[in-house]
């Protein structure tokens, strides 16, 4: 079966502004897909190009199926009361009216607004109004859902709220989930595009088995100091330092792995040999360090993504 | 048809859960009412020329206001992208804000028509060119609505859209005073068939001529159009 959503070398410029510039990313069904990127790196404009608001103006858009859409500011008319929103837009879906009030009150049990169901929308919170909006973007079950900072602007409680109702309406859909913030990608996505300038600079996995070889370890050595100690670890092939510190027993260093040339032996040896080996730790990367990784440009010093 | 009736509730709905709509509707009756009463009681005539008179210029003034929202605030709150991404013609969209406001205006008219009732009971007035003169009323106001639904597809400010809205109207009023400055008579014909003024005198009369109402279709139909592209020109 196809990618639910499938976009290759899309282009998109407004005026002299390069908002897209040969982005690439697919989607299956089932799965949240985090879009990762600083402000102005092309989410919002991807998102409404699968929309269908925006055309692009270069590239390939496939999208397989009804597309709920729920942009960063969620589109509520503040007059209406949440029944009549709901009503309309499950309207404007070509439902009939059995099949709204059925669709309707779905929505409204699913997403926790039958308390308000009558109230005005210009009433609600903003927890509430994000609720509407997610509950809008599932109405008639589209198989795809686009969702643009869905979670942005939302306190704590409201966020975790938010987070459960997103993953129940991603349950046998393709969803797309942009945010700036590295947090809420990494508790809702099992895959995650990292946007930069336009472009989806880095592709990464953040669910299932660590690698059986890790990235990134902390070695940590008892009766060495952390001058000598990165000075034997940099020495040994396949091992990059990133950080050193002295501890109450020692040192410990933070070291970039190879993980082609797995120098994890070497490394308990050359300690071994000088110092006591207390621990050798592997360190998964958070979202962060794949985040920088990813967007640094890639000088001498620059690791490869 | 589905889609179509779901917005036009809509539409309804909000335009009636805003208390533009009813602020409109007061003022409008309020103020032809008491043109109306003055008029009846001084001049004594039990015919409605004065007051469709008073009843266009207080059109100039109220039908800005009952389209600037249409499209300037769903731009403004985020709404129209909502509305592009549904499955909906840009043609549904732009007829369903101009069908409600419609209704608001033919609602306006209609309170005034109570003043018909006073006529009848106390003297012989001609029915025929009263009707004719809502008639011709109506067609007016619904001019002035398309140009109003129009603005505000190119605006997201309600009030720029209003002034502009009743900007437009003003010069479509007085276009043919350029006819005085002796232009070619291919100009001052085209300026004298522009305008409203020379078209609603003979409305307000009730003369229903096939050439007014041509007139009258064709802004309609015009800047409808237009409206559908200004909306069409969002998704670039």
């Amino acid at each position: 079966m196809p990618p639910a959503i499938h976009l290759h070398g899309i282009g998109k410029d407004f005026g002299s502004v390069r908002a897209l510039d040969g982005l690439g990313l697919s989607v299956e069904r089932g799965e949240i897909v985090g879009l990762l990127g600083p402000n102005g790196s092309g989410k919002t404009t991807t998102l409404r190009i699968l929309a269908g608001y925006l055309r692009p103006d270069r590239g390939e858009v496939r999208v397989c199926g009804r597309v709920g859409y729920l942009p960063e500011k969620a589109p509520l008319y503040d007059a209406l009361p949440v029944t009549g929103q709901l009503d309309f837009v499950a309207g404007a879906r070509g439902l009939n009216r059995a099949a709204r009030r059925r669709e309707v009150d779905r929505a409204l049990a699913d997403y926790g607004l039958e308390a308000v169901r009558n109230r005005r929308i210009g009433t609600l919170s903003k927890g509430f109004r994000q609720r509407v909006g997610l509950a809008q973007a599932t109405l008639g079950d589209p198989e795809v859902l686009l969702l643009d900072e869905a979670t942005n602007g939302l306190d704590p409680l409201q966020m975790v709220e938010v987070r459960a109702l997103i993953r129940r309406a991603g349950q046998g859909r393709a969803v797309l989930f942009s945010s700036h913030l590295m947090q809420e990608v990494a508790a809702l996505c099992a895959r995650v595009y990292i946007l930069h300038a336009g472009r989806a600079v880095a592709e990464r996995r953040l669910e299932g088995e660590a690698p059986a070889i890790p990235a990134m370890a902390d070695v940590h050595a008892g009766g060495i100091a952390a001058a000598a100690l990165i000075h034997l670890l940099s020495a040994l092939p396949g091992v990059a330092v990133v950080s050193g510190a002295d501890t109450a027993d020692g040192a410990v260093c933070r070291c970039r792995l190879d993980p082609g040339d797995d120098p994890r032996g070497r490394i308990a040896a050359a300690v071994v040999e000088r110092a006591s080996l207390l621990a050798l730790m592997p360190v998964a990367p958070t979202l962060e360090d794949v985040f920088l990784d990813a967007i640094r440009p890639a000088g001498p010093e620059g690791i490869a993504a | 048809m589905t889609r179509f009736a779901a917005l036009l509730r809509k539409e309804l709905t909000e335009v009636f859960g805003t208390p533009i709509a009813y602020a409109v509707l007061i003022v409008f009756w309020m103020v032809s009412g008491y043109f109306f009463s003055v008029n009846l009681f001084f001049v004594n005539a039990a015919h409605m020329v004065t007051a469709f008179h008073n009843m266009s210029i207080l059109l100039i003034l109220v039908a800005p206001l009952i389209t600037m929202r249409v499209f300037a605030e769903e731009a403004k709150t985020g709404t129209l992208e909502l509305l592009l991404t549904l499955p909906l013609s840009e043609v549904q969209i732009v007829l369903a804000k101009f069908l409600a406001s419609l209704l608001v205006m033919l609602l306006m008219l209609a309170g005034t028509a109570t003043a018909v009732v006073p006529l009848v009971l106390y003297g012989q007035p001609d029915l025929g060119p009263i009707l004719g003169g809502y008639l011709g009323i109506a067609l007016l106001g619904t001019a002035f609505l398309a140009i109003g639904v129009l603005v505000s597809s190119l605006s997201r400010n309600q009030i720029v859209a209003a002034l502009v809205t009743w900007a437009i109207i003003v010069l479509l009023w007085f276009v043919d005073y350029a006819a005085g400055l002796r232009l070619d008579y291919t100009l001052t014909r085209l300026v004298t068939h522009l305008s409203f003024s020379v078209h609603y005198v003979d409305l307000i009369r009730g003369v229903l001529n096939s050439t007014t109402v041509v007139y009258f279709a064709s802004i309609v139909v015009a800047a409808l159009a237009l409206s559908v592209l200004a909306l069409q020109g969002r998704r670039a």
